[in-house]
């Protein structure tokens, strides 16, 4: 009855450590006018093109922003590692809410997706599709810990 | 599902959490299925009855609800 596919429980806090410096990255730039990081950086690219721009590159090394990427990469990997880390004690009850939490956020987030496509057009559309990949962890988190959290609170409230 | 594991509880004077460690479990587990929230798996509830020393269908049990209504 092992659910193998899940990390050690010490990931989940390294996931949260990570989540924090991809937000704390974006907002550091916002608040003190300057950013972190050189933003221009010499990166292996696999394809690229801008539009407005009679520009395209294929399979090659060329300066990019990674300011987008880094949050990206740092945000799903934290929330990968929070999402697929064991609890402290993984039973039967925590996997059975981790699935229902799983069904709910997958099916929450293609209902909030066909939605604006439905009423989402031009470059915005764009962003769209971009933030679109959070809400299957938001959602996920939200409703596993919500579920967690009510049943550690009937377990306070009930006599032993 | 029903079961009686709260009357079991009481009779071998055993607290939730000391079920929930002898079994492996949480104590928010053996209070759901206390409930009636969750139906633990056939491993947990024959565990559970290892700790009562009782065969399985002496603490757990079917309802009329469990089964499906009959079409006549």
């Amino acid at each position: 009855m092992g659910t193998t596919l899940l990390f050690h429980n010490r990931f989940k806090k390294i996931g949260w450590i990570l989540i924090l410096i991809s937000i704390g990255f974006q907002l550091y730039p916002m608040i003190f006018k300057k950013y972190l990081i050189t933003r221009y950086v010499y990166v292996p690219v696999l394809f690229s093109n801008y539009m407005f721009k009679n520009f395209r590159e294929t399979f090659s090394i060329h300066p990019h922003d990674i300011d987008l990427t880094v949050f990206l990469t740092l945000s799903i990997l934290g929330c990968l590692l929070v999402i697929f880390s064991k609890e402290k004690i993984e039973d039967e009850l925590v996997s059975n809410i981790r699935l229902t939490s799983l069904i709910w956020s997958v099916l929450i987030s293609y209902m909030l997706f066909l939605i604006l496509t439905m009423t989402i057009y031009g470059t915005t559309y764009l962003l769209v599709c971009i933030f679109n990949i959070y809400t299957i962890p938001l959602v996920y988190l939200i409703r596993f810990n919500f579920l967690l959290y009510k049943n550690s609170f009937y377990t306070r409230t009930d006599e032993q | 599902m029903n079961n009686k594991i709260k009357i079991e509880r009481a009779v071998n004077n055993i607290t939730q959490d000391q079920l929930a460690q002898l079994v492996s479990v949480t104590r928010q587990t053996i209070n759901a299925i206390e409930l009636k929230k969750f139906v633990p798996s056939t491993v947990l509830a024959l565990k559970i009855c290892k700790v009562f020393n009782k065969p399985v269908e002496e603490v757990f049990f079917l309802e009329d609800e469990d089964f499906p209504t009959q079409i006549n």
